[in-house]
C-alpha cells in the first residue's frame, strides 16, 4: 500500500492569540501503517486506538437461495494479521468498543431466523459472549460494564415496547418502558448516566429520557414533536436538545437551565456540544454557529460561515494550551476552526473531491444536476487529532496551536 | 336441499384520486419492476419482533449500475432518518408533497435498508426530485418500501393502489389448504367422506397446533363445475366447526389483496349462480396502526390459538377483535345447516386479475347414516 504523509503548509489568520496550524500527519489505506503510527505515538496520544477488526464483503448473494460471504480480519497492535475467517449467511454486523468487539448476527434465511446465531467476538476472534438466547436484535451501545439492545423492527412498536440494558454476561440489568426505537444514546464520561432520544410506542412522539445506570432508573422524560439532536456534558450535569431551530438545556433533575432560539430555520434541528468543563455550549445549524455561556445561558456570539454547501456534519470542542476552539465540518468537506471569540482561525478542505448529484424529473427521468462534495466520511477527535475515515482511507490531522 | 358456502376472494383496486406524479422508488431498474415480498405477506415472530403482516413491499436492488433510491413522489419532505442496525441499515420516512410543493399530501412513505443516505438530505427539509440515497447497495439486498397514510403516516397501505407502482404479474395466487377447527367448538366430529369408490385421501390429513388438532384438506386446482374431484368430508356430532384457509400469492407478484366471502346460497351442481350475501370479506389494501395482525389468513370468529413459526400458522382472532381487513363477517353456523351436502367455494384474485378457485364439499350428518340421495339431491 502506498504510504503518504503530507504536511500541509498552514494558512495564517492573524486573529488574536489563538491561531492554529493544521498538519496532515498520516494518510494511508494500510492498517499496518496506521497501527504502527498509533503505536509509535501512544505516549502522546493515549486515547488513540489501533484498528483490530475489519470486515469485507467478498461475495454478494445473487438470489434468495444464495448467501453473502464476508472476510473478517483480526489485526494486532502492529497491524499484523492475527487471524482471518470467512463467514457465509445473511448478516447484521457492527464493530463496538473502540473497534475491539465485533457483533455478528447470522442466519441462513433472508427474513427468518433459520439457524440464527448472535454473538460478540473479541479482537482475537474468540467468542466473548453468545447472545443467541437473548431475544434482542442487535446492539446499540457497548459500555464499560453494560450494553444496550437495539430492536427497532416491525411487529413493534407495541404496548410492550421497551429498551433493555444488559451486563456483559448478557443478564438484563435495566429496562426502559414505553420506548421503542433508539435514535441516539449518549453516556457521560464515567457512564453513570445515559441520555436517550427515543421513539415512543406510537412511533409519532419522540422523547428524550435521562437514565441513571447505577440505579437502573429513568430519572426524567420529555416529549418533543420533531427529530432531536442531543448532547450530554462530560460529567452528566447537563443535557441539551436541539429541536426545530431551538436549543434546550436541562440539569440532572430535568429542570430547565435555559432555552434559546438562535436559528430562524425552525424545520431543522441544531447540533449541540458542551465544552469539557461545562462552561460553554456551541451549536450549529447550516452556516450559523452560536456560542453560549452554559452557566448563565447568555449568547456570547453568533457568526455565519461563508461555505459553498453549509450542511453541518459535526461540531466539536477542542482544547489545547489552555485555548479552546470550536471545530465545525460541513458536507462541502470544509472544516472550520473557530476561537472562542467566533473568529475563523483556520479553514481547510478534505481531499475527497466531487461527484455528480442526480435528480428525478417530473417525467421520471434521471438527470445530472450539479456537482457535490463526496462527503461519506466519518470522523473522530482525540487529543487534538482529527481522524477522518472514508472507505479504506484514513487521514489524521494534527491541530497545533501557534 | 343443499347450501353453498362460497368463499370468494376478489380484489378492489383503490383508485388514486390526487393528480400526482409517482414513480418506482429505485432508479434505474434495468431488471424491471420486481417485488420479492408482497404487501401483507405474513411474517412470523422472530427475535424481539412479533408476528405481523408485512407492511410494505420488498424491491430487490439493482447492482449494474447501482441504483439510486428516490421517494415515489417528485416532491417530499424528510421527517425522519433512523439508524436501525449497528451499521448500514437506515430508514428514511418522508411526507409526500404535490409536484409543485404547494401542498403536503396526507400520505407519505418509508424507505428501509439503505446503506447510506445522501449527506445533503436533512430531516424536515423539502426536496424536489432529489434522491435520498445514491448509487448504493442495500442491506439484505432489497429496499423495503411502505406507502402510508394519513398525514401522521400511522397506517400502511397497499402500494399497488398507485398505478405507477403496480408491476407486471401473470401468476395466479396459490390456494393451499382448508383447515377445519372442530375439536374446540364442542363435540363436532369430522371424517373423510369417500363414496362411490372415490379416493380423496391425497387431500385429507390432520395437523396439530396449540394442542388442538385440525382437519387439513388440500385444495386441488379447481376443475370448473366438476365437483366429483373435490375433497369431501362429513361433519357430525354437534356439527359446530370453524374454517381457516391458507393461501398466498407468488413471491414476485402482486400482494395479498383479496376478499374472502362465505356465501350460503344453495348449491347448484349444474353451474348456476351464487347470489346470497357474503359472510366473510377480507381485503388487504390497508392496515391500521392499531392493528398488529397475527394471522396470515382470515376466517374465524372465536378465541385465538397459540401459533408458532413453521407449520403452526392458525392463529385465530378473538371474536370481536378482527382487523379492518375483514370488511364483512357473519357467523357461518355449520351447526344450523340443513342435513345434506354443502359446498365451500374459494376464489382468490390478485391485483392483476389472476384468479384461482377451489371447492370443498361437506355433508352435514344428523342421523346415523349418510343419506346419499340427500347428498346428491338437486
Ligand atoms: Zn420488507
Amino acid at each position: 500500500m502506498k504510504r503518504l504523509i503530507l504536511a500541509i503548509s498552514a494558512f495564517f489568520f492573524c486573529f488574536s492569540r489563538a491561531e492554529v496550524k493544521v498538519e496532515k500527519v498520516l494518510e494511508t489505506t494500510s492498517i499496518k501503517e496506521y497501527n504502527q503510527w498509533v503505536k509509535k505515538n501512544r505516549a502522546r496520544y493515549p486515547g488513540l486506538r489501533p484498528i483490530y477488526i475489519t470486515v469485507d464483503q467478498i461475495h454478494k448473494s445473487v438470489s434468495e437461495n444464495d448467501m453473502d460471504e464476508y472476510k473478517i480480519t483480526y489485526y494486532n497492535d502492529d497491524g499484523r494479521l492475527n487471524k482471518q475467517e470467512t463467514i457465509r449467511g445473511w448478516f447484521e454486523m457492527g464493530i463496538f468498543n473502540n473497534g475491539e468487539l465485533l457483533f455478528i448476527a447470522r442466519r441462513e434465511h433472508k427474513y427468518y431466523p433459520i439457524n440464527e446465531v448472535r454473538y460478540i467476538k473479541n479482537k482475537d476472534g474468540d467468542i466473548l459472549l453468545n447472545l443467541s438466547r437473548i431475544r434482542s436484535y442487535t446492539i446499540k451501545y457497548w459500555g464499560q460494564s453494560f450494553w444496550i439492545e437495539n430492536n427497532p423492527y416491525k411487529g413493534g412498536p407495541t404496548n410492550n415496547s421497551r429498551i433493555r440494558i444488559f451486563d456483559h454476561k448478557g443478564n438484563v440489568i435495566g429496562e426502559i418502558k414505553n420506548a421503542w426505537l433508539i435514535d441516539n444514546v449518549l453516556p457521560d464520561t464515567n457512564e453513570d448516566y445515559l441520555f436517550f432520544a427515543v421513539e415512543e410506542k406510537d412511533e409519532i412522539t419522540e422523547a428524550v429520557l435521562f437514565y441513571d445506570i447505577n440505579n437502573n432508573k429513568e430519572l426524567w422524560r420529555k416529549k418533543f414533536s420533531s427529530a432531536i439532536n442531543i448532547a450530554i456534558s462530560s460529567d452528566g450535569a447537563y443535557t441539551a436538545i436541539g429541536d426545530s431551530g431551538k436549543i434546550y438545556v436541562f440539569d440532572k433533575q430535568g429542570e430547565t437551565v435555559y432555552t434559546s432560539q438562535p436559528f430562524t430555520s425552525t424545520g431543522r434541528n441544531p447540533s449541540i456540544i458542551f465544552s469539557d468543563d461545562n462552561q460553554y455550549l456551541a451549536t450549529v445549524l447550516g452556516p450559523k454557529i452560536c456560542f453560549y455561556n452554559n452557566k448563565t445561558g447568555e449568547l456570547l456570539w453568533q457568526t455565519k460561515i461563508d461555505d459553498p454547501d453549509p450542511g453541518e456534519k459535526f461540531i466539536y470542542f477542542f482544547e489545547t494550551n489552555n485555548a479552546l476552539y470550536i471545530v465545525v465540518a460541513y458536507i462541502s468537506n470544509y472544516i472550520y476552526i473557530l476561537d472562542t471569540e467566533g473568529k475563523v482561525v483556520k479553514k481547510f478542505q478534505l481531499p475527497f473531491g466531487y461527484a455528480w448529484h442526480y435528480k428525478k424529473t417530473a417525467s421520471g427521468d434521471v438527470i445530472r444536476d450539479r456537482k457535490i462534495a463526496v462527503s461519506n466520511w466519518s470522523s473522530k477527535f482525540y487529543d487534538g487529532l482529527l481522524i477522518i475515515k472514508r472507505d479504506r482511507t484514513i487521514i489524521i490531522y494534527n491541530i497545533v496551536p501557534e | 336441499m343443499r347450501s353453498i358456502i362460497l368463499i370468494l376472494l376478489s380484489i378492489i383496486i383503490a383508485s388514486n384520486l390526487t393528480a400526482q406524479t409517482y414513480s418506482w422508488p429505485i432508479l434505474p431498474y434495468p431488471s424491471g419492476k420486481r417485488v420479492t415480498s408482497g404487501y401483507c405477506a405474513y411474517r412470523p415472530a422472530y427475535n424481539s419482533i412479533v408476528e405481523h403482516f408485512h407492511e410494505g413491499i420488498d424491491i430487490p436492488e439493482e447492482t449494474d449500475p447501482l441504483c439510486h433510491v428516490y421517494p415515489t413522489t417528485l416532491a417530499y419532505k424528510v421527517i425522519k432518518i433512523y439508524t436501525l442496525g449497528p451499521d448500514n441499515n437506515l430508514m428514511v420516512k418522508v411526507i409526500h408533497y404535490s409536484d409543485d410543493t404547494s401542498s403536503a399530501l396526507s400520505e407519505g412513505s418509508k424507505y428501509i435498508h439503505l446503506k447510506e443516505v445522501l449527506e445533503n438530505i436533512y430531516e424536515d427539509s423539502i426536496y424536489i426530485g432529489d434522491p435520498i440515497s445514491a448509487a448504493t447497495d442495500l442491506y439484505l439486498d432489497h429496499l423495503h418500501f411502505e406507502y402510508r397514510t394519513p398525514s401522521d403516516l400511522a397506517n400502511s397501505n397497499n402500494p399497488f393502489a398507485i398505478t405507477e407502482l403496480q408491476i407486471e404479474d401473470n401468476t395466479a395466487p396459490t390456494l393451499c389448504s382448508l383447515y377445519v377447527d372442530y375439536s374446540r367448538q364442542g363435540d363436532a366430529e369430522v371424517a373423510c367422506w369417500e363414496y362411490l369408490g372415490s379416493n380423496f385421501a391425497q387431500y385429507y390429513g390432520t395437523v396439530t397446533g396449540g394442542g388442538y388438532t385440525f382437519l387439513k384438506l388440500g385444495l386441488p386446482m379447481e376443475t370448473p363445475w366438476n365437483d366429483w374431484d373435490d375433497p369431501h368430508f362429513i361433519i357430525s356430532g354437534n356439527r359446530k366447526v370453524r374454517f381457516i384457509i391458507k393461501m398466498y400469492d407468488a413471491s414476485i407478484s402482486a400482494p395479498y389483496n383479496y376478499y374472502l366471502v362465505v356465501d350460503t346460497a344453495i348449491v347448484d351442481l349444474s353451474g348456476g349462480s351464487y347470489e346470497s350475501d357474503a359472510h366473510y370479506q377480507v381485503k388487504f389494501d390497508g392496515l391500521l396502526s392499531s392493528e398488529y395482525h397475527r394471522e396470515e389468513t382470515v376466517y374465524h370468529q372465536e378465541e385465538p390459538i397459540v401459533s408458532g413459526w413453521n407449520s403452526q400458522y392458525y392463529r385465530l382472532y378473538p371474536y370481536g377483535t378482527m382487523p379492518s381487513c375483514i370488511i364483512k363477517r357473519l357467523a357461518l353456523a355449520t351447526e344450523n345447516l340443513e342435513e345434506g351436502q354443502h359446498r365451500i367455494r374459494v376464489m382468490v384474485k390478485d391485483y392483476n386479475g389472476n384468479t384461482k378457485t377451489a371447492d370443498v364439499h361437506f355433508y352435514i350428518r344428523e342421523h346415523d347414516w349418510v343419506d346419499y340421495c340427500r347428498g346428491f339431491k338437486n
